[in-house]
């Protein structure tokens, strides 16, 4: 079989029809991971009982994990007790049967906040300690400091980490393949199963994911220069 | 006269190094102390223990009607003795992500609750007054250090504490810079604020001191007016610290 570009163009069109669950999976991931991953990163910062040891203890081994055994721990750990459960009652059932992309949802999320809790971590080692103490100087509390001055400077050392994290979860979130989630990747290997075209739709998605990428990447410019000039 | 502000037996360890031994001092409304003493003598500490930016291990302060042990401060207490001084830091310490205005607005607006209209007025008048009325909308890092330390006097004098605490305000600074904020500190001097400045700047002590304190070894070794102090200081250490510095050589007061 000679490559066809007719078929990366079908291949294309299938992965773009599942488009926004790739966006979804890696926004949604983004933003709970920095729901999630900025208060852990100030229970480390600040050594909030218990908080901070847990999180001391449990970070480097959650980040020492790949992801696509997050979506393989989170799939088994969720669908098993339903399994069980389904045999009693018909919600369990229903539930088994859902979409599951809310597995996926959990899995990259849980995933990014233990990577974004890392860069928010070294963007608040990034504010010098002359600054809450120039806070405290002139009266402010610990949480008006962080909310004035120390975040605002923590989140312009963390953007383009941040999106350097985004385009890895943009692209990380392929891996929800395995739990058989239609997402770009996943589309465009639904149109090959009936080619048999496996090249072109590889070839499709891969452009695809590099346009999301190439996109983040330029987002990321534009917001750096946006925190920049100070 | 009354204290503003009063420090009983202030103790302070590192670890096993004590550097603060017990360390008293009595500010006067409208006065100008000074502390001298050789490097590591513990005169960043003693400051930085007075704004409770050191827990001090042992000591009480007095600052209005306000007494507190340090040891047992509560969040409210240090809250409140922050808010009625400010500080002036050898590095500056501008808020890298304020402008020159927005700077000396944070702690009336956050802190103090000033309407934003009234602080922008003040702080526009106080950044004139150091002579960085041009400068307001200028972020730190477009400022010279002379620039970023008047900055940090404005601020320190908009929030009118009763107190200012100086450390070493002038010894980061290029020496060609180092005039433009004494000259400040002058005027602020002369507007009656009470300040507390530790420095090495022999000539400029003597200038605007009221009372001069010299620390060593975390302890205080002597006190006393300016005179007293530089010309006929009565403890070894102190005779021994004012030659090493060349005062009595260099000028000619
Ligand atoms: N955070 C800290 N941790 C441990 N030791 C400290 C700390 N801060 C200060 N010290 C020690 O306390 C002693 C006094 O320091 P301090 O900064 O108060 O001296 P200083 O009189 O201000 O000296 P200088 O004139 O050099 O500024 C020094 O021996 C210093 O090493
Ligand atoms: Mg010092």
């Amino acid at each position: 079989m000679t490559f066809d570009s007719v078929y990366v163009w079908v291949s294309l069109k299938a992965a773009l029809r599942c488009l926004h669950v790739t966006l979804l999976l890696s926004i949604v991931s983004l933003v709970l991971g920095m729901v999630l991953g900025t208060p852990l990163a100030l229970c480390r910062k600040f050594r909030v009982r218990f908080a901070a040891q847990a999180a001391d203890v449990l970070i480097p081994v959650l980040k020492g994990i790949p992801l696509v055994l997050y979506v393989l721990i989170l799939n088994f750990a969720i669908l098993k007790p339903l399994d069980a459960l389904a045999e009693s009652c018909a919600w369990a059932d229903k539930l088994r049967l859902m979409d599951k992309i809310y597995i996926g949802l959990a899995a990259l999320s849980a995933y990014s906040a233990v990577i974004v809790s890392e860069t928010m971590r070294s963007a608040l080692n990034s504010v010098p300690e002359g600054q809450y103490e120039a806070c405290f100087s002139v009266g402010l509390t610990r949480g008006q400091a962080l909310r004035r001055v120390i975040m605002p400077q923590a989140l312009a050392f963390a953007v383009p980490v941040l999106c350097n994290n985004f385009i890895g979860l943009i692209k990380g979130s392929s891996i929800v393949y395995v739990i058989e989630i239609l997402d770009v990747l996943g589309g465009a290997m639904a149109s090959a199963q009936v080619s048999y075209r496996f090249l072109e739709a590889y070839i499709a998605a891969a452009l695809v994911y590099w346009v999301l990428c190439a996109g983040a990447g330029r987002g990321s410019k534009i917001l750096e220069k946006r925190f920049a000039g100070r | 006269m009354k204290s503003v502000i009063q420090i009983k037996g202030v103790r302070k360890s590192f670890g096993k190094n004590e550097v603060l031994k017990g360390v008293s001092l009595d500010v006067k409304t409208g006065e100008v102390v000074v502390i001298l003493g050789p490097s590591g003598s513990g005169k960043t500490t003693l400051l930085r223990c007075v704004n409770f930016l050191e827990n001090a291990d042992d000591g009480e302060l007095t600052i209005g009607e306000l007494s507190v042990r340090f040891r047992y401060a509560g969040k409210k207490d240090i809250l409140t003795v922050r808010r009625r001084t400010a500080m002036v830091f050898q590095n500056y310490n501008l808020f890298s992500n304020k402008t020159a205005a927005e700077n000396v607005m944070e702690g009336l607006v956050t802190a103090r609750k000033v309407p934003a209209a009234e602080a922008r007025e003040r702080a526009e008048r106080e950044l004139a007054k150091v002579g960085l009325g041009g400068k307001r909308d200028a972020y730190p890092s477009q400022l010279s250090g002379g620039q970023q330390q008047r900055v940090a006097i404005a601020r320190a004098v908009a929030l009118n504490p009763e107190v200012i605490l100086f450390d070493e305000p002038t010894s980061a600074l290029d020496p060609e810079l180092v005039g433009e904020v004494l000259a400040v500190m002058r005027a602020v001097a002369r507007e009656g604020i009470t300040m507390v400045v530790v420095t090495h700047e022999m000539s400029f002590a003597h200038d605007i001191a009221n009372h001069v304190v010299f620390m060593d070894d975390g302890l205080v070794v002597e006190e006393g007016a300016p005179k007293e102090i530089f010309f006929h200081p009565k403890e070894e250490r102190t005779k021994q610290f004012l030659d090493r510095i060349q005062l009595k050589y260099d000028y000619s007061i």
